[in-house]
C-alpha cells in the first residue's frame, strides 16, 4: 500500500473506542444541521432569501462584523502587544477585563455598554450633551457590541503567540539597525501571521454570530441594528420559513468561510 | 580611537557573573575560547546591547556604547554590528536576498541600492542561485553563508561571530572555516569570534582569550596558549598540538620540516591539519619497539605541572606538547635539556582536509 509520498504506509485501525466516541462528537454538531436542511422549505428559498428584512440584515451583519474585525485588528494587536511585552502594574487585571465578555453573558455585556455609553451613561452622556450623538440603536452601537464580545478571540490570539515568539529573532533584527516599528513590520507581524490570521478568523466568526449584547445595546431595528441572529430570532415568531432561510445564509457563510480558512492557518 | 575596548560585567542570577575586559583593535580578529556555560553568548549579548551592563564599559571607535557608572546606553539597532548568530536566527519568511538586503534596509538605503548591494555579497559568498530560496530550504552550510552575508552586508563596525561554524558538519566546518577566514581578512571592523572550538580559535584569530566560569584566565597569541597552557581546561582543549602538512596515503610532511608523521587514516590527500592530542604522546628513555608507527629523539624544553597531569614540552624535529602523570615525570627523570623518545601511534594521529 503506497500512500500519497510514494512512500509505504502501514494501514492500522484506529481504536474502536475513539471511534465511537468520536462519531457522537460530530453528531452533536451535524444532526442540527440536518434538522435545519430537513425544515427548509425549498420552493420558497429564492423568494424569502430576497425579502428585505433578510437582505437588509445581511447588509448589516457583514458591514458590523468586519467592521469590528478591523477595530480589533487596530487596537486589539497593540494591546495584545502590551500584554505580552511590558510589565505594567495591573497587568493581570487588564489581561482578565479583557477576556472577560468571552466568559460574561453577551446580555450583561450589552447591559454595561448601555449604561457606559448610553444617552444618559457614564461616557454616552457627555457625548450627548456635546455633539448630540446617540451611540445606542444605531449601526455604531451594532459595532461596538460586536467589538466588545468579540475582540478578546483576537486578543488571547494574538498575545499567547508574541508570548511564544523566539525573541532574539527581532533582537537580530535590531542588531542589524532596524527600529523597533521596523522590527515590528518587517519581523514581528510576519512571524506571528498564522495566529493572528486565526485571531481574525475567531473574532468575525463570534461578531458574525453575536446576539445578545446587540439586542440590548442596539435594539433590534429592522435596517438599523437588526442583524442576521436577531432577524432569525423575530421570524421565528411570525414567519418560520423566514427564520430557516436565514440560519441558513448564516451557515453557509461560516463554512465557506472556515473551510478556506481552517486548514490554511489554524492547523499549520 | 579606534577598536573596541571593553570591560563587561554583567550578573545573571545568583550563580553565574560574568567579568571580562577585551580589547581588539581595527581589521584584528580576537577569539573568546571556552567551555559552554562560560558566559560567551551573554558577552555577545552585551556588546549586541540586548543585555545591559550591570557594570563596567563599552567603547567602539572612541564612542561609548554603554557605561553601567555614567548611565549612557546606545540601543542596538544604533550601534552598528554586524553579528552571526550559533543558529543563525535567519527570518524564514524572506528570501535569501531579502535577508542579506535587511541591514541596509533598516539603516535608510532605498531598495533598489540594498538588493544591489545584497547581490554582491551573494556572489562573494557562492550563494548565486538560491537567492529566491527561503532560509528553511537551504543546507546548513548555505545558511550559515546567508548569515556570514547579512552580518557583512550590514557593514559593521564591530563584528561578531557566535560559534559560527557549531552547527555544521565536519566537512562542511573546514571548507567554511576557509572561507570565513578570507571574509574576516577583507573586513576592517574590529572582529570577535566567539568558540568553543580551539582549531578555529587558533586557525583564525590573532588574539585568544580564554574564559572559563565568567572570567578570563588567559590571554595571548594561539602560539603561547598552545604551548603555555594556564589552566587544565586550556591544556585540555587548547594544548592540543596542531600542525599543517601535506598528505599522501596517510605519509604526512609537516610544513616547514623535514619530518613526517605516519597516520592510519588514508582517506585524506593533500593539503591537511594534523592534530595530536598531548595525552596520545608517550615518553621513553630508550627507542621503543613495537607498535608504534611514529617514533622520534626529542629533547625536554619545559615541564609544567596541570593539576594532575605533567605537561612536558618537546623540542626536536616538531615541537610538541605531551602529557603524562606525575609518577612517570619522575620515573623518567625529566629536565630541561634531557633527551628522550617520543612516540605516537598512527591512530592517534588525526588530519582534516585544511
Amino acid at each position: 500500500m503506497t500512500s500519497e509520498s510514494g512512500r509505504r504506509s502501514i494501514r492500522r485501525h484506529p481504536p474502536a473506542v475513539f471511534i465511537v466516541l468520536g462519531v457522537l462528537g460530530a453528531l452533536i454538531f451535524v444532526v442540527p444541521l440536518l434538522g435545519l436542511l430537513k425544515k427548509t422549505p425549498w420552493s420558497d428559498l429564492p423568494e424569502l432569501l430576497t425579502s428585505d428584512i433578510v437582505l437588509d440584515a445581511l447588509r448589516l451583519s457583514i458591514i458590523s462584523s468586519v467592521a469590528a474585525t478591523a477595530i480589533a485588528l487596530v487596537l486589539g494587536v497593540p494591546l495584545a502587544w502590551l500584554l505580552a511585552r511590558v510589565e505594567f502594574p495591573g497587568r493581570r487585571f487588564v489581561r482578565a477585563v479583557v477576556t472577560l465578555p468571552m466568559v460574561l453573558p453577551p446580555v450583561v455585556g450589552g447591559a454595561a455598554l448601555l449604561f457606559a455609553l448610553g444617552r444618559r451613561g457614564l461616557v454616552g452622556g457627555p457625548i450627548y450633551d456635546v455633539t448630540g450623538f446617540v451611540l445606542p440603536f444605531s449601526i455604531w452601537g451594532v459595532i461596538i457590541a460586536n467589538t466588545f464580545v468579540a475582540m478578546p478571540f483576537l486578543v488571547i490570539t494574538v498575545e499567547a503567540a508574541f508570548i511564544n515568539l523566539d525573541q532574539r529573532f527581532e533582537g537580530a533584527a535590531a542588531t542589524l539597525g532596524a527600529s523597533r516599528l521596523t522590527v515590528f513590520r518587517r519581523v514581528t507581524l510576519p512571524m506571528i501571521a498564522p495566529s493572528l490570521a486565526g485571531g481574525l478568523v475567531l473574532t468575525w466568526a463570534r461578531a458574525l454570530g453575536e446576539f445578545g449584547a446587540t439586542a440590548t445595546f442596539a435594539g433590534n431595528l429592522q435596517g438599523r441594528t437588526q442583524t442576521l441572529p436577531l432577524a432569525v430570532f423575530v421570524s421565528l415568531e411570525s414567519d418560520r420559513g423566514a427564520a430557516i432561510a436565514i440560519s441558513l445564509v448564516l451557515v453557509v457563510i461560516s463554512l465557506v468561510v472556515l473551510i478556506g480558512l481552517r486548514d490554511r492557518w489554524w492547523l499549520r | 580611537m579606534s577598536g573596541l575596548s571593553a570591560r563587561v560585567i554583567v550578573q545573571r542570577g545568583d550563580e553565574f557573573s560574568l567579568d571580562v575586559e577585551i580589547q581588539i583593535e581595527a581589521g584584528q580578529t580576537v577569539a573568546l575560547l571556552g567551555p559552554n556555560g562560560a558566559g560567551k553568548s551573554t558577552l555577545v549579548g552585551a556588546l549586541a546591547g540586548l543585555i545591559p551592563l550591570d557594570s563596567g564599559r563599552i567603547v567602539l571607535n572612541g564612542t561609548v556604547l554603554d557605561d553601567a557608572q555614567a548611565d549612557v546606553f546606545v540601543p542596538p539597532e544604533k550601534r552598528r554590528l554586524g553579528i552571526v548568530f550559533q543558529d543563525y536566527l535567519l527570518f524564514d519568511h524572506m528570501n535569501v536576498l531579502d535577508n542579506i538586503a535587511f541591514g541596509p534596509i533598516s539603516r535608510g538605503a532605498d531598495r533598489s541600492t540594498a538588493r544591489m548591494s545584497a547581490q554582491r555579497w551573494v556572489d562573494d559568498l557562492d550563494l548565486a542561485g538560491f537567492e529566491d530560496r527561503k532560509p528553511p530550504e537551504l543546507s546548513g552550510g548555505q545558511a550559515q553563508r546567508v548569515a556570514m552575508a547579512r552580518a557583512l552586508a550590514a557593514e559593521p563596525a564591530l563584528l561578531l561571530l557566535d560559534e559560527p561554524l557549531a552547527a555544521l558538519d565536519a566537512t562542511t566546518h573546514v571548507r567554511l572555516r576557509r572561507m570565513l577566514g578570507e571574509h574576516l581578512a577583507e573586513c576592517h571592523a574590529p572582529r570577535l569570534l566567539i568558540t568553543h572550538e580551539p582549531t578555529d580559535a587558533f586557525l583564525l584569530a590573532d588574539h585568544v582569550y580564554i574564559v572559563e566560569g565568567g572570567r578570563i584566565t588567559q590571554a595571548g597569541d594561539p602560539d603561547q596558549i598552545r604551548r603555555h597552557p594556564a589552566t587544565p581546561y586550556v591544556a585540555d582543549v587548547a594544548g592540543t598540538n596542531l600542525f599543517a602538512g601535506v598528505s599522501e596515503r596517510g605519509t604526512i610532511a609537516i610544513d616547514g620540516t623535514r619530518f613526517t608523521l605516519h597516520a592510519a587514516d588514508t582517506s585524506v590527500s593533500g593539503a591537511v591539519l594534523v592534530t595530536v592530542h598531548p595525552r596520545a604522546v608517550a615518553l621513553h628513555p630508550t627507542e621503543p619497539h613495537g607498535s608504534p608507527r611514529n617514533t622520534w629523539l626529542a629533547t625536554v624544553d619545559g615541564v609544567e605541572q596541570l593539576g594532575d597531569t605533567t605537561r612536558v614540552l618537546l623540542d626536536g624535529p616538531i615541537r610538541l606538547a605531551a602529557d603524562i602523570t606525575p609518577n612517570a615525570a619522575e620515573a623518567l627523570g625529566l629536565r630541561p635539556g634531557l633527551d628522550i623518545w617520543a612516540a605516537v601511534k598512527a591512530t592517534e594521529i588525526s588530519i582534516s582536509a585544511a
